[in-house]
């Protein structure tokens, strides 16, 4: 059980409490520049050299691709345990996110580790179907220093008996 | 405040959600189709990310300085946001705090409403930007 995900589960068998660690990424100059470049153009995200004389002394990741690593590891790690599965595909989208924060820089070199613990289910039936799952995620860099901490609402299908 | 407009791509789209959400309504025409979106979209990190770069921009033009994007304590996805569709943000500046992640900012609280297309709301983003304290 506990090294399922719920891609291959029903919103009645995800438990409330279950925790994993579910994936990391170590990240470098290049693809921090290039995801600032198209998302975040601030040169302490975009220009290593303007960067050494700024407010954390060199380049640092934008905001949201320390998300959007945490969204290529949730997809990921979803696809390793949805193998096997022939209907694979009972979580849908995101809906909505709660007490986003960005705690501590993520710098050039950095290893990000993203966890995950369900923490509410909600009985709310949307579009005849759907359950909504509320996790608590987190991100702690090679350190153990919390960088980025949210919840997020994502849909999951109900089972029909 | 009414931001700037900025559109995506098909190929901008994909690209992201090659990179960061690989999805099958995120990277094919077909499949999106298919998809509880009824069509390509793009993935709603991109959206957010796209949102609040436009919202910052704003903050700039206004003669704040945002620094950074240190919180979003709610988000919410309404609706996709297709090819092409052109994405712009109304911002509506909230409560200043002291302190911030960011050394020597303070805390702007602001709301942002992101539109797509005829003006149809596709995401709200309550958010705050370190911004360079006041003298």
């Amino acid at each position: 059980m506990s090294n399922l995900y719920l891609r291959n589960r029903w919103f009645e068998d995800l438990p409330v409490g279950e925790f994993h660690v579910f994936g990391s990424h170590t990240f470098s100059e290049l693809e921090m520049i290039e995801f600032a470049r198209q998302y975040d153009q601030a040169p302490e995200y975009t220009d290593p050299e303007a960067a050494r004389t700024l407010r954390w002394g060199g380049l640092v990741a934008a905001p949201w691709h320390v998300c959007a690593m945490w969204m290529r590891k949730m997809v990921d790690y979803m696809e390793v345990y949805a193998q096997g599965v022939n209907d694979g595909r009972r979580n849908g989208a995101g809906i909505s996110v709660q007490s986003m924060t960005w705690l501590e820089p993520v710098r050039p070199g950095h290893t990000i580790t993203y966890t995950y613990e369900i923490i509410g289910k909600s009985e709310k039936v949307i579009r005849d179907k759907w359950g909504v799952i509320r996790s608590r995620n987190e991100a702690f860099n090679q350190n153990g220093a919390k960088v980025l901490s949210f919840e997020i609402d994502i849909l999951a299908e109900r089972g029909s008996d | 405040m009414k931001s700037q407009q900025r559109s995506l791509s098909k190929e901008e789209i994909i690209d992201f959600a090659q990179a960061f959400d690989p999805q099958p309504y995120h990277m094919d025409v077909a499949a999106g189709y298919a998809s509880i979106f009824g069509g390509l979209c793009a993935s709603g990190w991109q959206v957010a990310a796209v949102a609040t770069q436009l919202a910052s921009d704003t903050l700039v033009t206004e003669g704040y300085n945002p620094v950074m994007l240190t919180e979003v304590s709610e988000m919410k996805w309404r609706k996709p946001t297709f090819v092409d569709q052109s994405i712009s943000t109304e911002v509506q500046l909230g409560s200043r705090q002291p302190g911030s992640m960011v050394p020597g900012c303070e805390s702007q609280s602001v709301e942002i409403s992101v539109f797509g297309s005829g003006k149809s709301l596709v995401a709200e983003i309550s958010a705050v930007f370190a911004v360079e304290a006041s003298q």
